[in-house]
C-alpha cells in the first residue's frame, strides 16, 4: 500500500507544471490552475508551519469560502500528521453556532480559515490561510512524513449525529489509502482521467472522491462551487465539455436539477461523450432520474452506461459498492418497487445481509441491515467508545471479521446490493444528513404550543421528490384555540427554513399523548411516517 | 399588483412547478416551498430579468413576492437600473 503522498511527489518532479487543480470559482472566465509543482510546494510549506505549531496529532478546524483554500489546508493538515476536521464556511449566525459546537466536540485546537474576522476563543490557534505566503521554489528533494502511520486518524467526519449529540466519523490514513484505491478500481481513474466535482468539500462525496482520489491517483482536480451549480447547472455541462472532465457525479437531485433547470438552448454545445463515470449516491437513486438524464443529454453525446450508481457512507471512508464500468444501470422489482442496482463488493470488501433483531445472515432477496467489512471502515466514534463498539465492531458467529452496522436497509441479488431504506431515524435531503431530533428541537422552541418531546420529523420519498414532514402533538390548552393554529403553522416553516435551509411539506398536528412511542417513551419515528401514509394520524380539528 | 410582481410570480412558479395562481404576493416563501435550492435558483431568475446583483440573503430578508418586489423597485429607484 503506497502512502497518500507518493504520487504528488512523484508527479511535483517530473511534471511540475502539468496541471493538478482547477478552481472554477464565479463563472466560466475566472479558472485558478495550481501545477502540482505549486501544489507539493505549498502544502509542504503550510504542513511545516503546523509542524512549527506543534499542532501534530491536534485537531484542526477547516472553515474556508473558498475551494482552493480548503483544499491546500485539508492537504497540509494530512501531510503534518493533524486530524482535520472539515467544516462549512461560516455563514449566517445560526451556523456560527454550529461551528462553535463542532469545535468542543472534537477539541480542536486550531482553524484554517479564510476569513478576515473571527470570534474564536483566545486559546484557539487561527490561521489565516489568505496571510501565507507561498513560496513556489521549494526543491522536491525529501518529503519527510511521507510514510505516516497508518492507524492514524487523518479526519473527523461530523456528518452523522446531531447537534445535540455530534458523532465524528474517525477515519484513518490506511482508511484513506484503501478506500481511494477502491474507488479508482472501481471507477478506472488512471493518471489520465480529469476528474470533476460540484459538490460541497466538507461532506465525504466532494472530500474523498473529489478531492483526495485525484491527488492520490495524481490526476487532474477539478472543482465548481455547489452555489453555482444549483444556479447555473448548465454549467456543471460545460466544464464537462470544455475541460474534457471524466469522472463527475453526486447525489440523485443533482441530475434531476439538470434535467429540470437547464433549457434546451444552454446545452446544445456540449459534448458530454468522454464523461465515462456519471456516479451516483449518497440518497435513494430514482430509476425515473437515470432514464431522464440518459434521454435529455444523449443528443449531446452522453452514453447510458456512463450513469454508475454506487453506494457509501463517512462511516465506510466514503464508497462501498458501485455497478461494473461500461454496463447500463440495472433495476429489479421488489413489492411494487423499482430499486436500483448499486453493485457488487469488490477485493477484501464483504456485505452481509442480517436480521437487526437476531443477528443471523440472512440468504439472497431477503431484506436486512446492510453490514460491511472492509479496510475502507473507518475507526469508530471519535470519543464515544461504546456506540463505536456497536456500531463498528458488530460480529456474526462462526465470521472473523468486524463488521460495520450501515444502519440502512437492503438486499443481495447475484451478489448486487440494492437499497430498501434506513432503519437509522436519519433525513437525507439533497442528499445531505439531517438529525430528525435537530428539527423537533428547533420546531419546538419556536412556538409553546408545541407539546415538548411530541415530534416526529421523517422524510418520504416520492416520484416527484423528497418531502419533509413534521408531526407534532399540541398542548393541551391550545386545542381550544384552533385560530391561532396557522400562526403556529407559521412559526414552525419558519425556523425549519431558515435554520435548515429546508421547505416543510406539512406540519400534522396531532393530538396530546398520540404519537406513537416505545414502552420506554422514544418516539417511533417509522411508525408515525407509516400512520402518516395511512392517514391513522390523531389530527387536531 | 404590478408588473413586476407578476413576472417574479411566473419565475417562482416554472421553479416550483406549480401554476402561478396558487402563489399569493404575500405569502411567505416558506409556506410556499421555497427551500435553499430554490431560493438560490429564484436569485438566478431575479438577477437575470431585472440585472440588479442580489444574493441568497435578499430572498431571505424580504421572504415574499410582494416584499422582494418593493425591495428591488427601491433598488432600481436608487442606482437607475433599467430591468433587462
Amino acid at each position: 500500500m503506497q502512502s497518500f503522498f507518493e504520487t504528488l511527489y512523484r508527479r511535483a518532479h517530473d511534471s511540475p507544471d502539468a496541471v493538478a487543480f482547477r478552481f472554477f470559482e464565479g463563472g466560466q472566465d475566472i479558472c485558478t490552475e495550481l501545477t502540482f509543482g505549486q501544489v507539493y510546494s505549498r502544502v509542504l510549506f503550510l504542513a511545516a508551519r503546523l509542524e512549527h505549531l506543534q499542532l501534530q496529532g491536534e485537531r484542526i478546524l477547516l472553515t474556508c469560502k473558498s475551494q482552493h483554500f480548503f483544499v491546500l489546508g485539508f492537504l497540509a493538515c494530512l501531510l503534518a500528521g493533524s486530524v482535520a476536521v472539515p467544516a462549512p464556511p461560516p455563514t449566517r449566525k445560526g451556523h456560527a453556532a454550529r461551528l462553535m459546537m463542532l469545535m468542543d466536540a472534537a477539541g480542536v485546537r486550531a482553524v484554517i480559515g479564510d476569513i478576515d474576522h473571527c470570534n474564536f476563543n483566545r486559546n484557539i490557534i487561527y490561521i489565516d490561510i489568505q496571510d501565507v505566503v507561498f513560496f513556489d521554489h521549494v526543491e522536491c528533494d525529501g518529503f519527510a512524513s511521507l510514510g505516516g502511520d497508518k492507524e492514524a486518524i487523518a479526519l473527523l467526519q461530523f456528518t452523522s449525529g446531531s447537534t445535540s449529540d455530534p458523532k465524528g466519523v474517525m477515519v484513518t490514513v490506511g482508511g484513506l489509502i484503501h478506500n481511494c484505491e477502491a474507488i479508482a478500481g472501481s471507477m478506472g481513474i488512471t493518471p489520465e482521467s480529469s476528474v470533476l466535482t460540484a459538490l460541497p468539500l466538507f461532506h465525504d462525496m466532494g472530500l474523498i472522491g473529489g478531492v483526495l482520489v485525484p491527488v492520490f491517483i495524481g490526476c487532474v482536480g477539478n472543482f465548481m462551487q455547489p452555489m453555482e451549480f444549483v444556479q447555473f447547472p448548465e454549467r456543471w455541462l460545460q466544464y464537462i465539455s470544455d475541460y474534457g472532465i471524466t469522472i463527475s457525479g453526486g447525489p440523485n437531485f443533482i441530475y434531476e436539477l439538470a434535467v429540470r433547470g437547464i433549457s434546451n438552448e444552454k446545452f446544445v454545445r456540449c459534448d458530454l461523450s468522454r464523461w465515462r463515470v456519471a456516479f451516483c449516491g449518497a440518497e435513494p437513486i430514482r430509476p425515473g432520474t437515470i432514464d431522464r438524464f440518459s434521454a435529455r443529454f444523449a443528443s449531446v453525446g452522453f452514453r447510458p452506461e456512463a450513469f454508475y450508481p454506487c453506494y457509501g457512507m463517512a462511516e465506510s471512508t466514503l464508497f462501498v459498492t458501485g455497478k461494473p464500468l461500461g454496463a447500463l444501470p440495472e433495476v429489479c422489482n421488489l413489492q411494487g418497487r423499482v430499486l436500483v442496482n448499486c453493485g457488487v463488493a469488490r477485493g477484501d470488501t464483504q456485505i452481509r445481509i442480517v436480521d437487526p433483531q437476531t443477528q443471523l445472515c440472512l440468504p439472497d432477496q431477503q431484506v436486512g441491515e446492510i453490514w460491511v467489512s472492509s479496510p475502507s471502515v473507518a475507526a469508530g466514534y471519535w470519543q464515544l467508545p461504546d456506540l463505536s463498539a456497536e456500531v463498528f465492531h458488530a460480529r456474526l458467529r462462526g465470521d472473523p471479521h468486524k463488521y460495520l452496522r450501515t444502519g440502512d436497509l437492503g438486499f443481495l441479488k447475484d451478489q448486487a446490493l440494492y437499497l430498501v431504506g434506513r432503519l437509522k431515524d436519519q433525513l437525507v435531503v439533497y442528499g445531505k444528513k439531517y438529525a430528525p431530533n435537530d428539527l423537533e428541537a428547533e420546531a419546538q422552541a419556536s412556538h409553546e404550543a408545541l407539546r415538548a418531546d411530541g415530534g416526529a420529523a421523517f422524510v418520504l420519498n416520492e416520484e416527484d421528490g423528497d418531502k419533509v414532514l413534521l408531526v407534532f402533538e399540541l398542548k393541551r390548552a391550545w386545542l381550544r384555540r384552533p385560530d391561532e393554529w396557522p400562526k403556529v403553522d407559521r412559526a414552525v416553516r419558519h425556523v425549519i427554513s431558515n435554520v435548515f435551509g429546508l421547505a416543510l411539506e406539512e406540519l400534522v398536528l396531532i393530538r396530546p399523548g398520540s404519537l406513537p412511542r416505545t414502552s420506554s417513551g422514544k418516539v417511533r419515528r417509522h411508525q408515525c411516517r407509516h400512520d402518516y401514509k395511512i392517514g391513522a394520524l390523531e389530527r387536531v380539528i | 399588483m404590478s408588473a413586476f410582481e407578476l413576472l417574479l410570480r411566473d419565475a417562482l412558479a416554472s421553479l416550483l412547478e406549480t401554476e402561478p395562481a396558487s402563489i399569493g404576493f404575500s405569502k411567505p416563501f416558506d409556506e410556499l416551498g421555497v427551500d435553499s435550492l430554490i431560493a438560490l435558483r429564484l436569485v438566478r431568475q431575479v438577477v437575470e430579468l431585472t440585472g440588479i446583483d442580489i444574493d441568497i440573503e435578499c430572498i431571505l430578508d424580504y421572504p415574499s413576492i410582494e416584499q422582494l418586489a418593493r425591495h428591488l423597485t427601491a433598488c432600481r429607484g436608487v442606482d437607475g437600473i433599467e430591468p433587462v
